[in-house]
């Protein structure tokens, strides 16, 4: 086989078997799933109930850890609960601890007595700290109001810091971050994403020789136009599909339909399946071949502005990048992710080609077999 | 009936366990575009089909 020439699908093939291995098979890091109660109440002892996800302190990593110590390696067992808040100055910490060893749970006292202290009714985002020093933690998961009887005697706050709890691991690990929400859905990053990076590739070159068969005429230019458009779009349906349906179990809806970037989509899919229509309704391969790509050469950016810009300059969406949410290049997309994400987005693109240069050399033929 | 707090409590806690496994998220996904590629796979099919038998 020459390699020279078919060297996009060894690309296709290589990076794809690794991103969707490594992309099932790598661990998460373990995080908090779920706490309760939400809504606490002070002046008296609290206790709280925490669930932990792949827990680093379960029988399963005592055996695997051969010389068992709590402070390194992967066996580590929870030694406080701390509640904290941006907008108060100090933390709250547990007075007693306990978890099992067969589930990640967690049973935390807290003694939660606010006195005369003028602490304002807030969220509170809570951490666990390991025996080794690090932490797992959920943003803004309790919210913890003043008992009216809670007025009397000093607070019970353990230290009057709130100093910024760093969650993220120091050295590096191959494992995927456990985020709130997303948790082994974070995967989708290199199945989701890449259909949309695949699209825009695709109907980019396209764009490509619809301005070159515009420059010299040539009607194979606008072959090649044709075909990577129609898989584009093919890349573009499964992005819909696939975003619904990790929609569906991370923000409870199939199509938000508040969501800027849904809408964008929605509207630059209907140009494409537009570019389908009109292409069907000309005859003459030339009369189609010019208004086609003067068509599909005016709607490319308009495209790009819709799933693109006009998210990111809008106030909120659901997507990360765009609006109010913080785009997984800043800290959501830690190293490991980048491992596989950049292959995961070659790997894709490589794949469509592929079979965009099927669907060209079909209608090729075609064109050869009616032409005779 | 009205619920007690400790029923309730467990109620919560045994919400907490049962969720936040998204693992079958990830497989969905997988098997989506699994079945888009073969599709579009089956129509290309067709197509050179068709191709062969015009040949013939």
């Amino acid at each position: 086989m020459n390699v020279k020439r078919h060297w996009y699908k060894w690309v296709a093939a290589i990076c794809l078997l690794y991103v969707v291995l490594g992309g099932l098979f790598l661990p998460l890091k373990p995080g908090i799933t779920g706490i309760s109660p939400v809504k606490l109440t002070s002046g008296k002892q609290v206790v709280l109930k925490l669930n932990v996800y792949n827990a680093p302190w379960l029988k399963a990593n005592a055996f695997e850890d051969k010389n068992i110590s709590t402070t390194t390696g992967k066996f580590q067992i929870p030694s406080k609960v701390i509640l904290v808040s941006k907008a108060v100055t100090g933390r709250w910490e547990t007075t007693k601890i306990g978890f099992s060893g067969d589930h990640g749970q967690i049973i935390a006292s807290l003694d939660l007595t606010m006195g005369r202290s003028k602490i304002p009714n807030e969220y509170y985002s809570v951490f666990v700290q390991l025996s080794n020093g690090r932490y797992l933690g959920m943003p803004d998961a309790v919210f913890l109001e003043r008992n009216l009887a809670d007025t009397l005697g000093a607070s019970s706050f353990l230290t009057k810091s709130n100093d910024y709890i760093n969650t993220d691991r120091e050295n590096f690990e191959m494992s995927f971050p456990n985020r709130v929400v997303l948790n082994e859905s974070v995967r989708n990053l290199f199945y989701h994403v890449p259909m949309w990076f695949a699209m825009l590739a695709l109907l980019g070159m396209a764009a490509w020789y619809a301005i070159a068969y515009l420059r010299f005429g040539r009607l194979m230019d606008d072959t090649k136009a044709d075909a990577l458009i129609r898989v584009g779009i093919l890349a573009g349906i499964l992005g819909c599909i696939t975003g619904a349906a990790w929609a569906r179990v991370t923000w409870q809806s199939w199509w938000p339909a508040a969501d800027p970037k849904l809408n964008g989509v929605a509207i630059g899919m209907t140009m494409y399946i537009a570019y389908l229509l009109l292409r069907s309704t000309l005859s003459d391969p030339y009369q189609r071949a010019r208004i086609t790509s003067v068509y599909s050469v005016f709607i490319f950016p308009i495209f790009i502005a819709l799933i693109v810009i006009m998210p990111k300059l809008s106030p909120n969406s659901l997507h990360p990048g765009s609006g109010g949410t913080v785009g997984f290049n800043k800290y959501d997309l830690d190293s490991t992710m980048r491992l596989f994400f950049y292959p995961a987005v070659v790997g894709w693109i490589a794949l469509f080609y592929w079979i965009a240069n099927l669907r060209l050399r079909i209608a090729n033929l075609t064109e050869k077999q009616l032409s005779e | 009936m009205k619920k007690t707090t400790t029923e309730q409590f467990d109620a919560n806690a045994a919400e907490l366990l049962a969720q936040h496994n998204l693992m079958n998220a990830v497989y969905g996904v997988l098997f989506i575009i699994f079945i888009g590629i073969l599709f579009y796979l089956v129509r290309l099919d067709r197509k050179v089909s068709r191709l062969e038998k015009n040949q013939s």
